[in-house]
């Protein structure tokens, strides 16, 4: 499996959980309401990188010619990754925008790791 | 000149350039995300405000339309992805050079896909590849600068040809198009479906379930943005694939009848495959069929050397 579809999936799923995790931030209106906890920001966050990672997920098995049942499974195993991982990062994040593109990067780097721990015999005859 | 090694060329990895394009997509597009938080989506705000909704004038205004934003970017951001390849459409073919040579064809593939077509009308794939068992003469186009050389069962070595499908620049093209509309009619849908979400779960700017309510609206606008702007680029790439496969396509017609065993000169841009490394086709750009071998298992550079003299205009002396 080349590291390129990890990395992607990855960056999706952490620049979801980003974004939609900050935006749970309260808004001005309500400060009455108590800020998430540490457990429900990895809840939310799961919740949220599985519900983005299975659609994307669904469109690379449509479109790529890896096969579905190793996609699926990375995508999954990426998007509990990242979401626990990343929830509360995201919720700890100043803005949205911000909290986007650092998950982003981050989801980008769980990804890479996961295809580097399943494949560390390929990584490292490429690096030979 | 030595008959070709098949498989690895040399040692390492092909060099490949760092995957840049998906963070400086998420960089932009978290960009704009912040701003519509902010502000809104211009033209959107008016439309949501004609419509008797106040995007950010509620609690749960600025999360939802820029979830629903969100949903729209992504695939407009998808949509873009495959109409940037460098395949002749909007950017230009890899740079390589024009050859002409000739052989006999070792396998046949169909590469296209209903369900692409119909789905996915802005990722055509191309329309098939042939592998030619090249004349020895050619062999320098298999394996100069290749990282990988494909050979026949027997050991011969093989050049891939690739044959665009003319329909899938139009779909690209159209699908640009159709996401663009399909955007600014997916975050009002999105908005407007999260809203009616939002009042039909009784989602109160207060109680216990406030920001789980809150996550489950932002997400269905997301996913209604996502699916309406992902309807504008089918309907817009299917309308391109129309208009783009009006026309003659002398490759395609060529190609369509193509079989196994079928002695053929080849023109196309001769490339280096990015990805596995060997030499190819990108794309066809002459095909013409010069006669029928007989079938064999599997054909033999010697069988490509009997066949009778190729109609290439310059015969290519290698690079040095």
């Amino acid at each position: 499996m080349h590291s390129r579809i990890c990395i992607r999936l990855g960056l999706i799923a952490g620049a979801a959980v980003g974004l939609f995790i900050n935006l749970l931030h309260t808004p001005a209106c309500c400060g009455t309401q108590a800020p998430l906890t540490a457990v429900q920001t990895i809840a939310y966050g799961i919740l949220t990188a599985l519900v983005v990672n299975i659609i994307a997920a669904a469109f690379a098995c449509l479109l790529s010619r890896r096969p579905n049942t190793v996609l699926i499974t990375i995508a999954l195993v990426l998007a509990l990754l990242a979401g626990a991982s990343l929830g509360p990062v995201a919720y700890a994040l100043p803005h949205p925008s911000v909290a986007m593109f650092v998950c982003a990067i981050l989801g980008a780097l769980l990804g890479f790791m996961l295809c580097w721990l399943l494949c560390r015999e390929r990584f490292a005859r490429g690096l030979r | 000149m030595s008959d070709p090694v098949c498989g690895a060329q040399q040692p390492g990895t092909i060099p490949s350039p760092f995957d840049w394009w998906p963070f400086v997509a998420a960089g932009a597009v978290a960009a704009a995300l912040g701003y519509v938080y902010a502000s809104g989506v211009p033209g959107v705000n008016g439309i949501l405000g004609a419509l008797g909704y106040a995007p950010l004038g509620t609690a749960f205004g600025p999360a939802m339309i820029t979830g629903a934003a969100a949903g729209a970017a992504a695939i407009v951001v998808l949509v873009l992805y495959y109409a940037l390849q460098p395949d002749g459409c909007i950017r230009s073919l890899p740079k390589g050079q024009a050859v002409c040579f000739s052989g006999i064809v070792e396998e046949v593939s169909d590469t296209s896909s209903t369900a692409v077509d119909v789905l996915a009308p802005f990722a055509i794939p191309p329309a098939g590849i042939f592998n030619v068992v090249v004349k020895s003469m050619y062999w320098h186009l298999v394996t100069q600068n290749a990282f990988w050389v494909f050979c026949t069962a027997s050991g011969s070595a093989m050049l891939p040809c690739i044959v665009k499908d003319e329909s899938a620049c139009g779909g690209k093209i159209g699908s640009l198009i159709g996401a663009g509309a399909g955007a600014v009619a997916g975050i009002v849908a999105g908005y407007v479906g999260a809203a009616a979400v939002a009042g039909a779960v009784g989602c109160a700017a207060s109680g216990p379930f406030y920001l789980l309510c809150l996550l489950l609206v932002i997400l269905v606008a997301a996913i209604v943005a996502a699916a309406v702007t992902y309807a504008g680029a089918m309907v817009g790439g299917w309308i391109g694939e129309g208009i783009g496969s009006i026309g003659e396509d002398p490759v395609g017609d060529a190609w369509k009848s193509l079989e196994r065993g079928a002695i053929v000169t080849v023109q196309g841009n001769w490339v280096t495959n990015s990805d596995i490394g060997n030499n190819e086709i990108y794309y066809v750009t002459q095909l013409g069929r010069t006669g029928q071998a007989d079938p064999r298992p599997s054909y033999t550079t010697t069988d490509a050397d009997a066949t009778a003299a190729d109609d290439c205009p310059v015969v290519i002396d290698p690079i040095r």
